[in-house]
């Protein structure tokens, strides 16, 4: 989990980090909970494997059929360094919450813990805090949205349905950049009806905002922990900037 | 018009979204598989970078995704 999410830290040099988010969350929370075949219990490594594949490559064909014509949007690349202090805030997010969350057995709640961290931490300071807060607030908004469809409408597959329209929400609020608490708040919707569909809204609902509010602290008191590595790496690249200005006058 | 363009990629979105979300779950579930969940997000991750950032970086990111999965899962059972 460590390498994926730092890894996943150095595609910031190429400003791809919004776009592939994704990837190592799913890896963290296959590490929280492992597939297994319900019939005979192993670890069907080839099953999981082909049915990745199967889903992976209709995913991409789909989604290039529908985005043909369209210009790739990734964010502005950052800075060698900068990308450098994030990867390792990243890695050391997940070499703490990768161990909790397996030694406690914590399942796939343990997924929600490793997964706030990649979402929340980001290469500018100022955007992580601003973030955190925002997710806090989404998460508590998505949460009473949740539980107000679950109060009207019986548990089943008209949930799963509701929750997979509030994920294409949640992709359509990234991708047309609106306000981050509303896309947390989609998302928690859709996350809340997927995994409450099936047992209990209110039950997945109330741990997962107990557990993004925590989350969040963690995030936050790592980035506070690692602030003076990120004012190190600002003041150097402030400092390499000013020496090439002078070694490269503007001309006239 | 914008209006209308607009309107026509949330509707993609909704589509694209439902199905790589819902068809894992119902393949997976009839063959016993549980946690049709990570394997509904990877296929997202790679819908998300393709939508985001071209093919290329999708494909390669569906790739890196299912090793990393695999590798997570083999590791677990070892």
């Amino acid at each position: 989990m460590v390498l994926a999410s730092v890894l996943y830290g150095f595609t910031a040099l190429r400003g791809w980090q919004h776009g592939v988010v994704l990837a190592p969350i799913a890896v963290g929370f296959a590490i929280a909970e492992p597939p297994t075949r319900a019939v005979t219990g192993d670890r069907p490594f080839l099953l999981v494997g082909l049915a990745m594949v199967a889903t992976v490559a209709f995913g991409v064909l789909v989604a290039a059929a529908l985005s043909r014509g369209a210009t790739p949007k990734p964010s502005a690349p950052v800075a060698r360094l900068r990308t450098r202090g994030f990867a390792i805030m990243l890695g050391l997010a997940a070499a703490i919450t990768t161990p909790i969350t397996v030694l406690a057995g914590w399942g796939h709640a343990g997924g929600w813990l490793i997964m706030t961290p990649l979402l929340v931490i980001q290469p500018s300071l100022h955007d992580a805090m601003s973030k955190s807060l925002r997710r806090a607030a989404g998460t508590i908004i998505g949460f009473a949205i949740a539980f107000v469809i679950a109060l009207v409408i019986p548990q089943g597959w008209v949930l799963y349905v509701i929750g997979a329209v509030f994920a294409g929400f949640a992709l359509y609020a990234m991708g047309r950049r609106w306000d981050y608490s509303m896309y947390a708040a989609t998302l928690t919707v859709a996350v809340v009806l997927l995994e409450g569909a099936s047992t209990s809204v209110a039950d997945t609902g109330e741990w997962r905002v107990i557990a993004t509010l925590v989350r969040v602290g963690i995030a936050l008191a790592l980035v506070a922990a690692l602030t003076p590595l990120y004012m190190r790496v600002i003041a150097r690249e402030e400092h390499d900037a000013r020496s090439e200005e002078s070694a490269d006058p503007p001309t006239r | 018009m914008p209006q209308r363009r607009a309107i026509e990629k949330l509707v993609i979105a909704l589509v694209t979204v439902t199905i790589t979300l819902i068809v894992p779950g119902l393949i997976l579930g009839r063959i016993g598989l549980t946690h049709a969940g990570v394997v509904g997000l990877a296929g997202l991750a790679a819908v998300i970078a393709t939508a985001t950032l071209g093919w290329r970086v999708g494909a390669a990111t569906g790739v890196a995704v299912t090793v990393g999965v695999v590798l997570a899962d083999v590791a677990a059972a070892s």
